[in-house]
């Protein structure tokens, strides 16, 4: 039970690699930052359009203006 | 559409963030991590969000629509100012469910060496030999989605009365 405790509870090493999970913690949510909104209005989009020529376009658009502002931007300052 | 949804659901995340992040650059385009997770994940998202919307727009009567309509509202502001938000109403505790698969699925990202939180752990444990820092994320994840978790048994009791 304390080799348990030791391996997969040990407060110490938590502490001590906090700042690293920190730091991986902002990544993780400019991932949610980026993905969800999108997700959600390209979905709506997606549902509200009855062509497959207007889905095509949003995907491009998107991919396009993420690409070019919201990635490039975390690249920049994150990566 | 209904390829685009049906194929997007059934390809599994993991393989789909492969084959965007290690695939395309054979075919000329090669981006950063970030951009393939991003495009993989939202392409993935965007379909599941997709059918989330359509159930909540199907659940909107369509008397609703006419009636709309004949006050002289056209087809997108029909769907804008009288379905949509209807339906989001609707669908949104499957709309925050789904986001809180999105916001696990984001640890898929350490798969392309992208330094999300799981990597950041994964990095720490091989470096001390210690799985602390893999229970500690366990513990921000859980901080964090526990209160959405709620929120959604909270909307489902809401729209079931």
């Amino acid at each position: 039970m304390d080799k348990l405790i030791e391996q997969f509870f040990d407060v110490e090493v938590m502490i001590a690699v906090l700042p690293t999970i920190i730091q991986g913690m902002w990544m993780t949510l400019a991932i949610c930052a980026v993905v969800i909104p999108m997700g959600l209005f390209g979905a709506c989009d997606l549902r509200c359009s009855h062509s497959d020529g207007v889905v095509w376009w949003i995907v491009c658009r998107t991919w396009y203006a993420k690409q070019t502002s919201l990635a490039a931007l975390v690249d920049d300052y994150l990566c | 559409m209904i390829i685009f949804v049906d194929f997007f659901r059934a390809i599994p995340p993991l393989v789909l963030l492969i084959f965007v992040y290690a695939g395309l650059p054979f075919a000329g385009l090669r981006i950063s991590p970030f951009t393939a997770v991003a495009f993989a994940f939202l392409l993935n998202n965007s379909a599941y969000y997709g059918e989330i919307f359509r159930a909540g727009i199907q659940s909107i009567g369509f008397g609703q629509s006419e009636a709309a309509r004949s006050t002289g509202l056209n087809a997108s502001q029909t769907m804008t100012y009288v379905v949509l938000p209807q339906a989001t109403r609707n669908v949104l505790p499957d709309l925050i469910s789904n986001t809180v698969e999105v916001v696990k699925l984001t640890s898929l990202a350490s798969v392309v060496s992208l330094g999300e939180m799981l990597y950041a752990a994964d990095m720490a444990r091989s470096i001390t030999y210690n799985a602390s820092p893999l229970v500690l994320v366990a513990l921000i994840y859980l901080a964090a989605l526990w209160p959405l978790v709620r929120l959604v048994s909270h909307f489902e009791r809401r729209i079931a009365h």
